[in-house]
This record gives structure tokens, C-alpha cells and sequence, in this order.
């Protein structure tokens, strides 16, 4: 497993809708970024950017609608990492399944282990 | 900085380095290369780029330069992680609500 984070909300919408709710900018404003810049096609300019002064500039990766989005962005302490919002119609609603995976996702499983061998000797 | 922790452990040798260093106090480079069964040179490469990434610092005795582990980085790697999880949590809590409020009207 090389993601980072993989996170999954169901929300009580048809799919088309949940796709309005994570593809349109002023839409994405309302739980992803305060402002919101989306070029929704491949390789469209994103940028993110947040009341606290923080921004993300990316690009969109692949557009499927309305079941998969995917981008990457620039995060300023760790490199670029690459999104994944996936769609799925159930009974209820659309499951929406996150996937972030960096250029460090690698690392990633292996630096608790680290970090905890780090700590019981030199604590 | 997060980003060279990652790279600096991106490397299989370079993570075996570190976990030796975890597992003792200090280290000189002719230890390790023992150890790990690889050239001293190889070593002092990896501890150099240990050193650049903050996790591993050098101190003098007398003729020998000994290693050991800094961990701080380490363990703001992992902070780093689990706050790329917390804040999906609280992006998707807001998708959700924001979501409901829509269905309900």
C-alpha cells in the first residue's frame, strides 16, 4: 500500500450531484479551499487557496465524470502529491473514496517503525 | 522539512542506517559499514545525507568520529502524515454537511 490517505464519506446525493459537489469551484469553496480555481479538463491549471494564507497551485490529472477526478497540487513543506477522488452510486447515495499519495508514500509505512525504535532508545 | 526526511529515507540502505542508529547510541562509520556489510565510503555517503536531512548528527572523540540518530525529524514526518489524514477528516465532514444541507432543501 503506497497511499498516504485514503478516507471515505457517503454522502445522500445521486452521483451527478456529488460530482457537482467536488468539481465545481464554487462548490469545492464550501469544504475543500476558500477559493477555488478549477479547469476541470486534463492537464487545467487548479489552485487552491485558504483564508490562512495558505495555497496550493496543482494540475488536473483525469477527469471521468462524473465517477473520477484526479489532480496533483504542490504542497510547499512536502513536494507535490497526487489526488484521487473516486465516485461510486450505492442504494444510499454516492460513496466518495479519497486517495492521496505522494512521492513519499513509500517512506510512509516505514517511518513509524523508525520513529518509534528512534524514541525508545534516544527519548 | 518534511520533504527531505522523505527523500532521505526514500533510499532502502539509507533506512537500514537509520534503524541501526535507532537501535544504539552512537556509531562510527567503520561499525556501520560492518554491520551492514557495505564499504565504509558507502556509509559516509548515506550519514552525509542522513546529516543534511537532520537526522543524524557527528560528534569528535578523540580520533573517531561517532554518529548518532536525531530523530526530531522523524517524528515531525509522522506528525506531518497523520495531519494530511486529519485534514481530509475535517474536508470531508464539510463536504458532508454542506452536501446534507443541499439534499434537505
Amino acid at each position: 500500500m503506497s497511499e498516504i490517505v485514503e478516507r471515505e464519506v457517503l454522502l445522500p446525493v445521486p452521483v451527478e450531484e456529488a460530482w457537482e459537489a467536488v468539481t465545481e469551484p464554487e462548490e469545492l469553496e464550501e469544504w475543500l479551499a476558500d477559493e477555488v480555481e478549477l479547469d476541470l479538463e486534463q492537464g487545467g491549471a487548479a489552485r487552491f487557496r485558504w483564508d490562512d494564507g495558505t495555497e496550493r497551485t496543482g494540475t488536473v490529472e483525469l477527469v471521468a465524470a462524473p465517477v473520477r477526478l484526479a489532480f496533483r497540487w504542490e504542497d510547499g513543506e512536502a513536494g507535490a502529491s497526487f489526488v484521487e477522488l473516486t465516485l461510486i452510486p450505492v442504494d444510499e447515495g454516492t460513496r466518495v473514496r479519497v486517495v492521496e499519495t505522494g512521492p513519499y508514500a513509500p517512506v510512509g509505512m516505514h517511518l513509524q517503525a523508525l520513529a518509534a525504535s528512534a524514541g525508545a532508545v534516544h527519548a | 522539512m518534511a520533504a527531505d526526511v522523505f527523500a532521505a529515507l526514500a533510499d532502502p540502505t539509507r533506512r537500514r542506517v537509520v534503524s541501526e542508529l535507532a537501535s544504539r547510541q552512537s556509531v562510527t562509520a567503520t561499525e556501520l559499514a560492518r554491520v551492514l556489510r557495505i564499504t565504509r565510503q558507502a556509509v559516509a555517503k548515506h550519514l552525509s545525507a542522513l546529516a543534511d536531512a537532520g537526522l543524524a548528527a557527528p560528534t569528535r572523540q578523540g580520533r573517531e568520529t561517532r554518529y548518532e540518530l536525531t530523530p526530531a525529524p522523524l517524528e515531525e514526518a509522522v506528525e506531518w502524515i497523520s495531519s494530511v489524514g486529519g485534514q481530509w477528516d475535517d474536508r470531508l465532514a464539510r463536504l458532508e454537511r454542506h452536501v446534507g444541507r443541499r439534499a434537505s432543501r
